[in-house]
């Protein structure tokens, strides 16, 4: 007992080193061109550039084809009810609906290569980098048809909407070591806090990932409107029926001609 | 250029909104009517939520109402006594309105039902006057002898009505109970549909309460002021919808549209002025009910407003 007992430890301790360190070890380091987004009242829409570099660890050497990068940013998840149309004597109305409680607000997608070459679908999936890899409410691989239509239906109306979007191939490699990729945020962007996963893969193998934060908050007179829109409703209710009143009163004294 | 409205969280065109608040301006000023039937399906279109487009719209109908308003009442064309009588009803209505509007966004019907009063309202009086004045219009052509000035008027089923009431103004007695309700139907339509209820009210008390046209416009503009400042306050207060970013671009192209349009309204004849609205809310109902009909290429639609619960 005595004797296989350093033994032992040094094979546990071997066992605990691999399970800590994989074989390849990425050093990952990513940053936003921004931390905070702005909607002020002229807001057109912005450009986030992510950029970062990917190496392997000291002493080891880089992977034969080279690293694939990709970048979600992806927004608050909120409620959204799905209603679906159907014609009822001759009239579309809405009538079978799906609720789902999570779904993202916004999501962007930028990888070096499509997807389908960086990774496996199941990997894409789990870890929800396309849109079509999105998953909510619960929905999964073996929901019916009926589920199926009405997840797909949210993906294409927030994609018809520019919420949700894929740049593959966007993300570009200067050098073997840096990457950037400029991320368009449409003016549409809903407001919130949002993540920036960045992930590294080697081999359709995830090797390193980072996690960064931003947000998109309204600001300057945008934001004071709707500060006082929701703080002091009857305030604001009562601004706006005497600004409508006087803007009228004007236009017809100034515009007076009899 | 770009703007981005606070309320509706949503960037659009300056220029175009503008443009829209101009063009539905001159067609107000034109007939008289605040043009919301236009207004409020043109900004959905436009990607503006229907809950801030139709209250939002609500306080541009306020403005170009006033500025209507005051013109007609330094030509002294108002019924004074029957607006307050129409705005104590409208009052009421814009109350109920407010309450339906929620209720129906709730179950995620507001679009049908909006659609469905479109069509109902629009496609008949559409017919109706469309009709109404070209027969006017073929009768003059044959004979062109003035109508003898009108007296008092005691109205058929009106007068059989209790609480009847001396409009002078009007030349006319009629009971209280008509009135009243023509107000409070407008107001809960006008706050349900995000329109002013001009196109409503002004046939209604030319064909219904038989008011003579040239207090018509005048006195259905102070009924709108009022109804519709009442509704932009509840919308503002209560369901938090009115964008006023959007509201007043909204505001500043219709008050200077409405003046032209004006101008060029009173160089038409009423009949020919009624033929003209007459077609163009006929065409508005009718592009509401084929959108009800056929087919749509999208039968999904999302509710990005929604916090849980049952639907």
């Amino acid at each position: 007992m005595s004797r296989t007992s350093p033994l032992r430890t040094l094979a546990f301790l071997a066992g605990l080193l691999a399970a800590a360190l994989p074989a390849r070890a990425e050093k990952l380091a990513a940053a936003l061109s921004t931390p905070m987004v702005s909607i002020t009242s002229n807001f057109a829409g912005t450009e986030l550039t992510v950029f970062g570099s990917i190496a392997p660890d000291r002493g080891k050497a880089a992977p034969v084809g080279g690293y694939d990068v990709v970048i979600v940013l992806e927004g608050p998840r909120s409620g959204v009810l799905a209603r679906r149309k159907e014609r009822i004597f001759g009239v579309w109305i809405n009538r079978s609906r799906r609720a789902y409680p999570d779904v993202p607000a916004f999501h962007a997608m930028a990888s070096t290569l499509p997807l389908s070459m960086v990774v496996e679908p199941k990997e894409a999936i789990r870890l929800g980098l396309g849109v079509s890899d999105l998953r909510f409410g619960g929905h999964n691989e073996n929901a019916d048809a009926e589920s199926r239509d009405f997840h797909d239906a949210v993906l294409r109306l927030q994609q018809n909407r520019g919420v949700y979007a894929e740049y593959p191939t966007s993300v570009s490699f200067l050098g073997d070591q840096l990457f950037a990729t400029a991320i368009p945020i449409p003016a549409e962007v809903p407001v919130g806090t949002y993540e920036a996963r960045i992930t590294a893969y080697a081999g359709k193998r995830l090797v390193a990932q980072e996690t960064l934060g931003l947000l998109v908050v309204k600001s300057g007179f945008s934001q004071r409107v709707a500060d006082l829109a929701a703080r002091w409703p009857v305030v604001y209710g009562l601004l706006s029926v005497a600004i409508a009143l006087f803007t009228g009163w004007l236009g017809g004294v100034l515009f007076r001609r009899d | 250029m770009q703007l981005y409205l606070p309320i509706a969280e949503w960037p659009v065109n300056m220029f175009v909104i503008f443009g829209v608040g101009a063009a539905v301006g001159f067609i107000s000023g034109m007939f008289g009517v605040g043009g919301g039937f236009l207004l409020t399906p043109l900004l959905v279109f436009s990607g503006v939520s229907p809950a801030v487009a139709v209250a939002s719209v609500s306080a541009q109908v306020v403005a170009s109402s006033t500025s209507g308003a005051l013109s007609y009442w330094r030509r002294k064309a108002i019924d004074w006594k029957m607006a307050i009588y129409l705005l104590i009803g409208g009052m009421l209505g814009s109350g109920l309105g407010v309450m339906a509007f929620a209720a129906l966004r709730r179950v995620g019907q507001l679009d049908l039902v909006i659609g469905l009063c479109y069509v109902f309202f629009l496609g008949f009086l559409g017919i109706f006057m469309t009709w109404e004045s070209i027969g006017v219009i073929l009768a003059q052509r044959k004979q062109t002898e003035a109508q003898p000035p009108k007296k008092l008027r005691q109205h058929g089923w009106m007068h059989a009505m209790p609480f009847p009431v001396k409009f002078p103004r009007s030349r006319l007695v009629i009971s209280a109970i008509p009135v009243l309700l023509l107000g409070l139907g407008i107001g809960f339509l006008g706050t349900l549909l995000g329109i002013g209820g001009g196109f409503l009210i002004v046939p209604a008390m030319i064909y219904l309460l038989k008011v003579p046209p040239s207090v018509v416009v005048g006195t259905s503009l102070v009924q709108m002021v009022a109804t519709m400042s009442f509704a932009t306050f509840l919308q503002a207060a209560q369901n938090h919808t009115v964008d006023i970013v959007l509201g007043l671009l909204l505001m500043i192209g219709g008050v200077i549209g409405a003046q032209f349009g004006a101008q060029i309204g009173q160089r038409l004849r009423g009949e020919q002025l009624r033929a003209l609205l007459g077609l163009l809310i006929l065409s508005v109902g009718i592009r509401f009910a084929y959108e009800l009909v056929v087919t749509p290429s999208e039968p999904y639609s999302l509710d990005r407003s929604y916090t849980g619960g049952q639907p």
